[in-house]
Parts: C-alpha cells; sequence; structure tokens
C-alpha cells in the first residue's frame, strides 16, 4: 500500500486559481473594511465634542451630559467586514467554475478517488477569509471599545 | 474489461449515442472512429462518467463509480491539465491523488518529449500542451486510457514519435482507447477498431480478422461507410458544367 505522502498547498486551493491574486483582492477588500469602519471615530469624537460647552474660551464638561451607549455609535460600522465575508462565496463560486477555465481541469478532479478533494480546494481559502474578516472586525470593535472606554473623560460613560 | 450494454445518450432531441454494445478488453489499443458528431467523444465521457446516461457501463463487472474511476484516464483535445501549474506540480497533484502514479514513466516522457518541467503549461506551446495531456493520461497509473483526439495541432513527426514511445511503454493490461481521424497513421498498430456512425456502432472487428479477410482498415472503414470514390468526381463535374 503507498505510503499517505505529506499534502501540499495544492489540497487547500484550486490548482489553477491565482492565489496571490486573490490574496491581494481580499487585502485590498480589508484594507477598505477597516478603512469604512472608522466612521465609529467620526461618531465618537463628535459625541465627545458634544459633551463639552465654551465658557469664554475654554472647554467645560456639560453637567449631566453622558456618551451615547457603544451599542449606538458602533451601529453599521463593522458591515465592511460582514461584505467582505459575504463575497467570500463568491470566491467559492468563482473556484468552482475556474475548473473549466483556461481548460477543462474538472476532467481530472472528477477522476479523483477522494471526491471531496474538489469541495476542500473550493471552500478551504474562503473559510479560512471569512473568520479573518469577522477576526479583522473583532479587533478593529475591540480597538474602538478600547477608545471608547479610555478617551471618554470621567465620568461621561453611560451607566450599566 | 470494460462493458457497454444499451448506452443511449441524447442532447435535447439529438440521439449522441443509440443503444450502443460493446466489450472492451484488457490490454488492447482501440481505435474509435467515426466521422465528427457520431458520438465518439459522448461515448468516452459516458464511459468516463462525465455524463448521465440510459444503459449500464462496468468496469470489471462493477459500475463506474468514485470507488473505481482513477483506473480511467483521459487525455482530451479540450486539455484536462492545470494551465497555471508547472509539470513538477502536476506530478505532485497526481501522486497526491492517485494511487497508482506512475512518476518513472512521466520523468522519462518529460525528457522523451524534452517539455520544461518548472514552467507554468499554460506558456507550452499547443503542440506540447497535447503532449503533456497524453504524458498525465499515461502517467496517471490507470488501467484503461482514454484519448480524444489527442493530436490535433501536432506536427507528423511528434505523432510518430509519439505512437512509438506508446508501443514501448504500455504494458500487458493497460487498455488504450484511441480516438481519431488519422486513420492511416493509426492502422499499423491499433489491434481493435470499432466504428461510429450518427450515434450506432457500425462496425466492431479486430486487425487480426481484417487481415485473414485481406483488408485493410482503411478499405474496411470505406466499405462500412459505404463510401462513394466517385463523389468528388461527380461534385466537380456539377460545379464545372454550365461553365465552358
Amino acid at each position: 500500500m503507498k505510503n499517505r505522502k505529506k499534502r501540499s498547498f495544492l489540497y487547500l486551493a484550486p490548482p489553477q486559481a491565482d492565489v496571490g491574486h486573490e490574496g491581494l483582492i481580499f487585502a485590498i477588500g480589508a484594507a477598505l473594511a477597516a478603512l469604512y469602519s472608522t466612521i465609529f471615530l467620526d461618531r465618537y469624537f463628535n459625541a465627545r465634542s458634544d459633551l463639552y460647552q465654551w465658557i469664554g474660551d475654554k472647554k467645560v464638561l456639560v453637567e449631566g451630559l453622558v456618551m451615547p451607549e457603544f451599542s449606538v455609535l458602533r451601529v453599521g460600522v463593522l458591515n465592511g467586514f460582514a461584505l467582505l465575508a459575504l463575497s467570500m462565496l463568491a470566491a467559492v463560486l468563482w473556484h468552482y467554475m475556474s475548473y473549466r477555465v483556461g481548460s477543462m481541469s474538472i476532467y481530472v478532479m472528477r477522476r479523483l478517488p477522494d471526491q471531496r478533494v474538489i469541495h476542500r480546494q473550493c471552500w478551504t481559502l474562503p473559510i479560512l477569509g471569512a473568520v479573518l474578516s469577522g477576526l479583522a472586525a473583532l479587533l478593529m470593535l475591540g480597538i474602538y471599545y478600547l477608545v471608547y472606554l479610555y478617551a471618554t473623560p470621567a465620568g461621561c460613560l453611560p451607566v450599566g | 474489461m470494460i462493458e457497454l450494454n444499451n448506452v443511449s445518450k441524447s442532447y435535447g432531441t439529438k440521439r449522441a449515442l443509440k443503444d450502443v454494445n460493446l466489450t472492451l478488453p484488457q490490454g488492447e489499443i482501440v481505435g474509435l472512429f467515426g466521422e465528427n458528431g457520431a458520438g465518439k467523444t459522448t461515448l468516452m465521457k459516458s464511459i468516463l462518467g462525465f455524463l448521465k446516461y440510459f444503459g449500464t457501463i462496468t468496469l470489471d463487472g462493477q459500475p463506474i463509480t468514485p470507488d473505481n474511476r482513477h483506473r480511467l484516464s483521459f487525455a482530451t483535445c479540450e486539455h484536462s491539465f492545470f494551465p497555471n501549474l508547472s509539470p513538477k506540480s502536476h506530478a505532485q497533484f497526481y501522486a497526491e491523488q492517485f494511487p497508482h502514479f506512475r512518476q518513472k514513466r512521466f520523468d522519462a516522457l518529460m525528457d522523451f518529449f524534452e517539455l520544461p518541467m518548472n514552467k507554468p503549461v499554460r506558456s507550452f506551446s499547443t503542440g506540447q500542451k497535447n503532449q503533456f495531456e497524453v504524458i498525465m493520461a499515461l502517467s496517471q497509473g490507470a488501467d484503461y486510457i482514454l484519448m480524444d483526439e489527442p493530436f490535433a495541432g501536432n506536427d507528423v513527426f511528434n505523432r510518430e514519435d509519439f505512437y512509438k514511445v506508446l508501443l514501448g511503454i504500455l504494458e500487458p493490461e493497460e487498455t488504450v482507447i484511441l480516438s481519431t481521424h488519422l486513420i492511416e497513421e493509426v492502422s499499423n498498430f491499433i489491434g481493435w477498431a470499432i466504428l461510429l456512425r450518427q450515434g450506432e456502432v457500425v462496425g466492431d472487428t479486430t486487425t487480426a480478422e481484417l487481415e485473414d479477410e485481406g483488408k485493410t482498415l482503411m478499405g474496411y472503414i470505406k466499405e462500412t461507410y459505404h463510401y462513394r470514390a466517385d463523389r468528388v468526381s461527380r461534385a466537380l463535374d456539377q460545379l464545372t458544367d454550365g461553365q465552358e
């Protein structure tokens, strides 16, 4: 019986897919999603400046005013990452189609003893992309929460 | 052996295969002949399980499924290699996936045809792509090697080289099913000839039987297809009539 050889990267993506190119597109998408998420900062600093009033030439906190809840400020901020994760479905579709682009390599894939290989190749990187999108979203959310906690003047965080 | 029983396949209203009954023995080089649209490609793809069909096709008595489909390989003029991969990466992939991949045969054929090992296949010429397609089909480790017009675009010297190599490397249990229009070129080395016409098997014979009957393969094909040798002269007569 033939020894099971160490699997190569060929196991994880369709052999004819340009993984480097797809990675670049994902990175650009993630950067755009991160850029879009900075609307939180715009909302936050606007809300923060609303806590103050000018008395003469001094900025003074308005008595009794608190920041809006974090959950209110962050609405829609992560939509870019959600879109990026959803776009991984398009990547899956492209992967399945790619076996018929440039050649009919689908004929090889349909002869493989292990028919799960084609599905692994088509789904692995998009699933990884969706997970990375989620992790990036959580990271940005975490950063923004820290900003919310520590950049808000003392006593101006909402109770609860 | 591969057995086809009452195999039919239609594309819409067009019947591509009509009640095909065939037995393809192991260890033979089988020529599959027929005019364009006769059903040769459909027959091969049905055997490989790429198409839905009526009837049954078995491999050593068993239906053809993913469990035994690796015993079939396929070289097609459509090309089934991975364009962005180099031959070296192809070999790595095949070795990982097919249980009987023939690395030595692959290396020897790559060397014989002088194909670059580390360039992506998409950079090859048409002739080189055809050669590589055939190399992968021969190296997969299959018992039945189906080739659908694999020489389209290759010059006569390449084709002759390939025939010599094919005859030299095949093992007794390997079967080649070769669809081609180059009847004269292959007639010297095929052992079996199957003729298709409009989806039906109209001829099924061995070259040994033809020899015993004193016939050539080309003569047998012409006879089976009721080829009219005078049709060209009659057409020319009609075309030139009235121009005088």
